[in-house]
C-alpha cells in the first residue's frame, strides 16, 4: 500500500494579504512585494512591521502587505517613516517607493533620511517611467527613451540627464547599506532577496539606513512584452544603472 | 507568462480557458517533467503558484 | 512645570512648556522667524524629558514626520510661521483625511509671499477654511496672552485626540516674542500610552491602515460625511469666546489675538469719552462662535471688527450677523500694528457716519 504525501516546495507567504494585485500583467511589482513580504517572515518581524506606501502604482500596497501600513503623500514616505521610527523605535519600518516618488518630488526627503542615517529600509523600484499616471518621463528615464512627456525621446538639452540615486546617496556618510539589484531572471530575483534580507537585518540590528534599488519593469509604458521587458533591463538599464553594492557598513560577512 | 518563459522543463502552457479577469492564465501541463525547481514561482508577479512534491511512503509491513 | 508655578515667560517658550506638560512625545520643526525659539527651546527640553526632537529638512518634511508619528498614536506637534504653514497644507489635508490627531502652531507674520517678520493676522482664511485641498477643517484656537499660549496649547492636544483631527494654534509674532507673567493651573501630564489603533505593528492584536485614499466615490463621500459630523460636534461642544464689558454696551468691537489686546486699550480710551463699548473676542476661530455673536449683534448699534489684515474674520462676522447689525472694520496690513488711538478714532468715525 502506498500513500502519496505532499511536501510544499514553494507557497505564497502569509505576509501578503489574500488579495489579487491590481498591477499590469507582467509588472514586476508583484515579485518585489513577495520578496519583501517573505523577508519580514524570515526575520520574524512581521508583527512589528510598519510599511509606508507611496503615490504611484504601489499606492494600494496597504491592501497587499499583511502588516500595519501608512499611505504617504507623494515623495514624503522617508519623512513619514522617520516620524514612525522616532516615535516607535522598535518597529521595523520600510518605505516602498517608485522612481517619481523617490527621485523627483521626494528627493529632499530621501537624501535627508539617508544623511541622518535613519534606521529604516527603503525599497526603491526603478522602472525609468511614471507608471500610475500614464507613462511620463521620470528622473531615471534614460537618454533617448520615449515617454508620454518626452515623445521624441529624452533630450538632454531640454530635460537633462537621468539620476543614479544609489550613487548619489552613496556619497553621504549616513547610509549603512545601499545596493542596486534587478529582477530580470530567477538568479537576479534570488540576489535581490538576499539584498533585502541584508537590508532588513541591518535595521533589526539597529545599524542604520538601508536602501535597495531594484531595476524593475513596466511592460505597459515600455510597450514591450513582459519577457522583452526583463531582457531590456539586462540589455539597456544595466548599462546606465549598474547593479552592485555601493555602500556596505553592516559588518556582516 | 514569465513562468512559462522561465520553466526549463517546458511544462507550463497557456490555458485555453479564460479566467475571471478575462485573461488566458498559465497552467501546468501535467507532463510529469516538473522537477520542483520553483523557478516559475520565483518569477510569478501574481504570486499564484504553489510548488509541491508528492512522495511515496514505504509499504507497511504486516 | 508644576501646578501653581508663576513665571515670567516669552510666548514661544510658553508654547514649548505647554507641549511638554501635555505629554507631547514628538516635535518636528524647521527654523522660520518669528517662531525659532520653539524648535530651539524644544531641541533642549525634549531630549531632557525623554521625548523626541528632530529638525526636519523643510516644513514639508516636518509635517510628514508629524503624520508618521501621529500614525503611531503618540502626541505630536509642529510649529511654523505663515510661509511655512503654506508648505504644510498638503500634509494637513492628509492628516485630517486620515483622521490623525496633531497640534500645529502658526506664529503669523506679514505676507503675502516672503512678506516680513512683523506680526499679522492675515492667515485667518488659511487657518479657518481648511487651508489645503478638500472639504476639511482644523479646530483653530487663538490665544491673546502668554497665559493663553500655554493653556490653549495644552487643551489643543486633548481636542486633537477627542476629534482625531489636527488642531491649530493661531498666534502671531507679538505673542511669540513678548514676555508676560503666567500661572500654571494644572499638573503636567506624563507621556500617555500610545492610542490603541496606533501603527506599532500587528503585535497589538489588530492591523491598522492609515490612509486617506478612497478610490470609490461613494466611500469617499461617506468619509467626508464623517469629517463633517466632527465639525458639527466641535461647534456644539467646543466653542470658546470671551465677552468683555458688553452687558450695557451699545457698540461691540470684535477682535482676536493681539488685535484684541490693542482694542482693550482702545476701549479704555473710548469709555473715557463716554462711548458704551465692549469687546467680543472669539477664541475658537473654527468653529466660529456665530450664535453667540449674533445674539450680541442683535442688541448692538454697531459691530466693529479690528484685525491685523485686510479683513478676513470680517467675513465670518458678516455671515454670523445675517445683516442684523451694521458693520464696521479697521485693519492694518503688512505687519503694521495699529495703535489704540487709531482704533478708537476709526470707531468714532464709523459711529459718526452711522449717526450713533
Amino acid at each position: 500500500m502506498t500513500t502519496m504525501l505532499e511536501e510544499t516546495v514553494f507557497s505564497r507567504t502569509e505576509a501578503l494579504c489574500d488579495m489579487r494585485f491590481h498591477y499590469c500583467p507582467g509588472c514586476a511589482h508583484g515579485i518585489v512585494h513577495r520578496l519583501v513580504a517573505e523577508t519580514l517572515v524570515d526575520l520574524k518581524v512581521l508583527d512589528r512591521t510598519v510599511g509606508v506606501c507611496p503615490v504611484g502604482c504601489a499606492v494600494f500596497a496597504y491592501d497587499y502587505f499583511n502588516c500595519d501600513m501608512i499611505q504617504a503623500s507623494h515623495g514624503r514616505a522617508p519623512a513619514v517613516a522617520t516620524g514612525v521610527k522616532r516615535a516607535c523605535p522598535d518597529a521595523v519600518v520600510f518605505t516602498y517607493q517608485g522612481d517619481g516618488d523617490l527621485a523627483s518630488i521626494g528627493m529632499a526627503e530621501i537624501v535627508h533620511a539617508a544623511a541622518r542615517g535613519e534606521n529604516i529600509t527603503v525599497v526603491f523600484i526603478n522602472n525609468a517611467v511614471y507608471g500610475m499616471t500614464g507613462g511620463q518621463m521620470a528622473p531615471t528615464t534614460m537618454i533617448g527613451q520615449q515617454t508620454t512627456t518626452s515623445p521624441l525621446g529624452r533630450d538632454p538639452g531640454l530635460a537633462g540627464y537621468p539620476i543614479r540615486v544609489s550613487e548619489l546617496l552613496a556619497t553621504l556618510d549616513g547610509p549603512t547599506y545601499i545596493t542596486r539589484q534587478t529582477i530580470a531572471s530567477p538568479k537576479e530575483v534570488l540576489a535581490t532577496k538576499r539584498a533585502l534580507t541584508r537590508a532588513f537585518q541591518a535595521q533589526v540590528d539597529g545599524k542604520g539606513f538601508s536602501l535597495v534599488e531594484i531595476l524593475s519593469s513596466c511592460p505597459t509604458w515600455w510597450a514591450k512584452t513582459p519577457k522583452d521587458s526583463l531582457q531590456w533591463i539586462e540589455s539597456t538599464m544595466r548599462g546606465i544603472y549598474p547593479p552592485g553594492v555601493l555602500v556596505d557598513r553592516t559588518g556582516y560577512a | 507568462m514569465l513562468c512559462m518563459e522561465t520553466c526549463a522543463q517546458h511544462c507550463i502552457v497557456v490555458d485555453e480557458e479564460l479566467n475571471s479577469r478575462g485573461f488566458h492564465p498559465m497552467k501546468y501541463s501535467e507532463s510529469q517533467r516538473c522537477t520542483g525547481c520553483r523557478m516559475c514561482a520565483l518569477m510569478c508577479p501574481d504570486v499564484c503558484i504553489t510548488v509541491y512534491r508528492e512522495s511515496r511512503t514505504p509499504k507497511e509491513s504486516r | 512645570m508644576k501646578m501653581n508655578t508663576r513665571v515670567l515667560m516669552k510666548g514661544n517658550e510658553a508654547l514649548c512648556h505647554a507641549a511638554l506638560d501635555a505629554g507631547c512625545f514628538c516635535f518636528f520643526g524647521y527654523p522660520i522667524t518669528p517662531q525659532n525659539q520653539v524648535p530651539e527651546y524644544l531641541s533642549l527640553l525634549m531630549p531632557q524629558h525623554g521625548r523626541v526632537f528632530l529638525q526636519a529638512e523643510s516644513e514639508v518634511a516636518a509635517i510628514n514626520m508629524v503624520y508618521g508619528a501621529a500614525s503611531t498614536g503618540v502626541r505630536v506637534m509642529t510649529s511654523s510661521s505663515s510661509p511655512g504653514i503654506s508648505l504644510k497644507q498638503e500634509g494637513i489635508s492628509y492628516l485630517t483625511g486620515a483622521e490623525l490627531p496633531a497640534v500645529i502652531v502658526n506664529v503669523m507674520r506679514g505676507g503675502p509671499g516672503l512678506g516680513n517678520i512683523a506680526p499679522s493676522q492675515a492667515d485667518y482664511f488659511q487657518a479657518t477654511r481648511g487651508g489645503g485641498h478638500g472639504d476639511y477643517r482644523t479646530l483653530v484656537l487663538a490665544p491673546s496672552s502668554v497665559q493663553e499660549m500655554y493653556d490653549l496649547t495644552r487643551d489643543a492636544f486633548d481636542l486633537a485626540e477627542k476629534y482625531r483631527n489636527p488642531v491649530m494654534i493661531l498666534t502671531d509674532a507679538i505673542q511669540g516674542q513678548m514676555m508676560e507673567p503666567m500661572t500654571i493651573t494644572r499638573d503636567p501630564l506624563p507621556v500617555p500610552a500610545p492610542l490603541p489603533w496606533g501603527t506599532r505593528g500587528t503585535r497589538k492584536g489588530s492591523r491598522t491602515i492609515i490612509n486617506s485614499l478612497f478610490i470609490v466615490a461613494e466611500e469617499l463621500e461617506k468619509q467626508n460625511q464623517r469629517l463633517q459630523a466632527k465639525y458639527d460636534q466641535m461647534a456644539r461642544e467646543d466653542l470658546r469666546w470671551q465677552e468683555e464689558e458688553l452687558a450695557e454696551a451699545e457698540v461691540a468691537i470684535v477682535a482676536y489675538g493681539s488685535a484684541a489686546r490693542v482694542c482693550r486699550t482702545a476701549i479704555r480710551l473710548l469709555r473715557e469719552q463716554g462711548v458704551r463699548v465692549g469687546m467680543f473676542r472669539p477664541i475658537t476661530l473654527f468653529p466660529f462662535p456665530s450664535d453667540a455673536l449674533r445674539a450680541v449683534g442683535e442688541r448692538m448699534k454697531l459691530l466693529f471688527t479690528v484685525e491685523l489684515s485686510a479683513g478676513q474674520m470680517l467675513d465670518d462676522v458678516r455671515l454670523a450677523l445675517e445683516g442684523r447689525c451694521p458693520i464696521g472694520f479697521y485693519g492694518r496690513t503688512g505687519g503694521v500694528v495699529p495703535t489704540p488711538e487709531e482704533v478708537a478714532e476709526a470707531l468714532l468715525a464709523k459711529m459718526r457716519e452711522l449717526g450713533i
